[in-house]
């Protein structure tokens, strides 16, 4: 029954890393964008869904609309300010600008919020489902739900609509891509915008039923790297079940380890698809890297 | 990245990490007119940014009211600057700070409230000849035979005594039965040596069964489940020591997920006393936590004193915001006394302290010396406890300011 148990939450956590992977794929693996700031922009989901829930008392689940929304609107003016300029300077900037904008979020956080521990005291977080022994965090359960939508919303659209077209082509090739035609400035701003709201949606399910302080970011930076690194560069797929294979082996480490390594069985793995299957679960070899599903 | 250009980056963070270094060892600080720079080094950031603020707030409080009185009279009546730095999350970046409040010219500090850093830190004071004080706890702080550390608090071991006997006490007066305990602890000097001496001395001594024993880096909590199904075969009564409150949140929103009665806590320290820690479990789940502290509002000044806290925007006047005000004073009057800005004579000055009442009305024996540790002569811990919304002073006796309310064991 430990065993299940462990499993089972594992999966619920894995999920919200499979969105947190996705997020991060759709820069790194896309537009090739190396964003340090990611774990910052999910703090900022985990504080617009703690401050709209204090204001409106709206249920949080209902509240991740606005807040996608919200992080969209950031995404374009991050665009706008920042990233457009970056992706033309090459990594080295890239990495250097976007640590600089994580301590810039971290610092806000930590002005306007203050340094102490919020928690989002909802009816979710105290609530289980019990199966057969087996308990379900019911905020968990739903941020398991939303999790699936977030990845079959972000399958679709990569895979079906026009944007997700421009987005493929541009990772195949960005020079055929201008060549035909697409406007390569407009498809890097709509994949961002995709993954700012990703990171919102992943704030949004982890405040539910985690405490959130201003270096809580720094608890996403190792795993949202191994994530779609692990799931293969530019697969959707293969990062959100990566996601769910992190999550796993983490309950699985506290579970029967001790919990001070509960991240060093993730380590082990990834180190081990490091070796044998460097481009990770469902990728290409690098030469062939595109976005698959 | 090239090899190259990996070298260059690698070869400009150590010519700048060097730099730093020079830089913080230019001045002595002892020297001159002017304000007079004291050092306060508190973690802003990371999983103790809470006790930062509220030493900022006490160190701020306390300046003003020194300033306010017309400085250092010995000194020309000179004010108090004050040279707030972060000490961060690590040890690393607590010597980084204590470099960068070292390098503008401090003559004395208070920080960083955790034993961990301070301990590293007052390693730099002494080697500058800086006259630091603290409140943090660990026996080491005064067990090096430094000159230039003073810790007003009681040591860890005190601590760790005091709170078996209190639960120990307190639950026979209440005839409640502790025979099986877990130790749940965060990963600093004072957590891992308050859970060694509850092992190997008072778990015996008060015939419990420390039948979970876990670890839990600080902040590093993603989900309590598996912490949570341990602590459900395990069955402990109460659950002592404690990781960081973002972490015991978790732990106890897990058990009420899990159908379970939250096992109720003995914190081995202040930062459980916070609004920040009712704040993250809830009025409901932080009712009846036992925490000790080595200073609180008693009687005489320090109610005054929580009063301007409380006037300062924090309704939870404890031990951070209190013992850094009081510390700042024991500063003030040791300088009043050397009459100097020499660092030597401001240490002899600190070693002769015996401050009754006033700010001195913070720490329970209401008064303040020395020893020739640097420790403080007076020292005692006392056990407080949530009530409702209300911390409680439970134990000892005389410094009781409520009964103790028996939290419902699990």
């Amino acid at each position: 029954m430990v065993l299940i148990q462990a499993l089972v939450n594992g999966l619920l956590i894995g999920a919200v890393w499979g969105v947190l992977g996705l997020g991060k794929q759709i820069v790194l693996g896309v537009i090739h964008f190396v964003n340090f700031a990611h774990g910052h922009l999910v703090l900022l989901g985990m504080y617009l869904t703690l401050f709209a829930w204090i204001t409106t008392g709206a249920d949080p689940f209902l509240l991740l609309p606005v807040v996608a929304i919200a992080m969209v609107i950031l995404a374009f003016i991050l665009d706008r300010l920042l990233v457009r300029r970056l992706i033309k300077l090459g990594e080295r900037s890239q990495m250097i600008a976007t640590i600089a904008l994580a301590l810039v979020i971290e610092n806000a956080a930590l002005l306007i919020a203050g340094p102490q521990p919020r928690t989002l005291q909802n009816s979710w977080s105290d609530k289980a489902v019990q199966l057969g022994g087996v308990y379900l965090n019911a905020g968990r359960l739903m941020g398991l739900a939303i999790a699936i939508l977030a990845f079959v919303v972000t399958w679709w659209i990569i895979t079906k609509t026009p944007l997700g077209v421009m987005i493929r082509a541009t990772s195949q090739n960005r020079a055929a891509a201008q060549y035909m035609g697409i406007d390569i400035g407009r498809v890097y701003a709509y994949a961002f915008a995709l993954s700012v709201a990703l990171a919102g949606v992943v704030g949004s399910l982890y405040v539910v039923s985690t405490p959130v302080d201003p270096s809580t970011a720094w608890t996403f930076l190792i795993l949202m790297f191994i994530v779609p690194v692990l799931g293969g560069l530019g697969s959707i797929a293969g990062t959100f079940l990566a996601g769910l294979i992190v999550g796993v082996l983490q309950l699985l480490s506290t579970t029967y380890f001790d919990i001070q390594l509960q991240d060093a069985l993730v380590y082990g793995v990834f180190v081990l698809f490091l070796v044998v299957r460097p481009q990770g679960l469902f990728g290409r070899a690098a030469d062939q890297r595109q976005v698959s599903v | 990245m090239r090899r190259r250009e990996f070298l260059g980056l690698a070869g400009a963070a150590v010519a700048s990490t060097l730099a730093g270094s020079l830089t913080s060892c230019g001045s002595a600080g002892s020297a001159g007119s002017g304000p007079i720079k004291i050092g306060l080094v508190v973690h802003k950031t990371g999983p103790y940014a809470d006790t930062g603020r509220m030493m900022s707030m006490g160190a701020k409080l306390a300046v003003d009211a020194i300033n306010s009185a017309g400085g250092i009279k010995s000194l020309g009546g000179n004010k108090i600057q004050l040279v707030e730095e972060d000490a961060g999350a690590t040890v690393e970046s607590a010597i980084s700070a204590m470099n960068r409040a070292l390098s503008q010219g401090i003559i004395a500090g208070v920080g960083t409230g955790i034993s961990s850093a301070t301990i590293a830190i007052t390693e730099l004071a002494e080697r500058r000849k800086i006259t630091w004080t603290d409140v943090a706890f660990a026996d080491e702080l005064t067990d090096r035979g430094f000159k230039y550390t003073f810790a007003t608090s009681p040591k860890t071991s005190e601590f760790t005594n005091l709170f078996s006997e209190a639960i120990d006490t307190l639950a026979q007066t209440a005839h409640v039965d502790v025979t099986r305990i877990g130790i749940i602890a965060g990963i600093n000097d004072v957590a891992v040596q308050a859970a060694k001496e509850i092992k190997s001395t008072y778990a015996d001594k008060y015939g419990w069964s420390v039948v979970l024993d876990e670890t839990v880096p600080e902040g590093s909590l993603k989900d309590a489940a598996p912490l949570v199904s341990k602590i459900a075969s395990s069955q402990p009564q109460l659950l002592f020591v404690g990781p960081a409150i973002s972490d015991i949140a978790l732990i106890s929103k897990g058990q009420v997920q899990q159908g379970m009665t939250p096992v109720p806590w003995v914190l081995s320290g202040a930062p459980f006393l916070s609004g920040a820690f009712v704040d993250a479990l809830g009025a409901k789940a932080a009712n009846g936590t036992f925490a000790v502290a080595a200073s609180g509002v008693y009687k005489g000044e320090s109610r005054k004193i929580a009063d301007k806290i409380r006037a300062a925007g924090d309704d939870y006047p404890q031990e951070y915001h209190l013992s850094t005000y009081a510390e700042f004073f024991l500063l003030a009057d040791a300088m009043e006394r050397a009459k100097s800005r020499d660092s030597t004579k401001i240490r002899d000055a600190m070693a002769e302290t015996d401050m009754r009442g006033g700010p001195a009305s913070v720490w329970p024996a209401q008064r303040m010396r020395f020893d020739e540790d640097g420790r403080a002569v007076d020292r005692q811990a006392a056990l407080v406890q949530w009530q409702q919304t209300k911390t409680v002073t439970v134990y000892p006796e005389q410094l009781a300011t409520g009964k103790t309310i028996w939290p419902t064991l699990a």
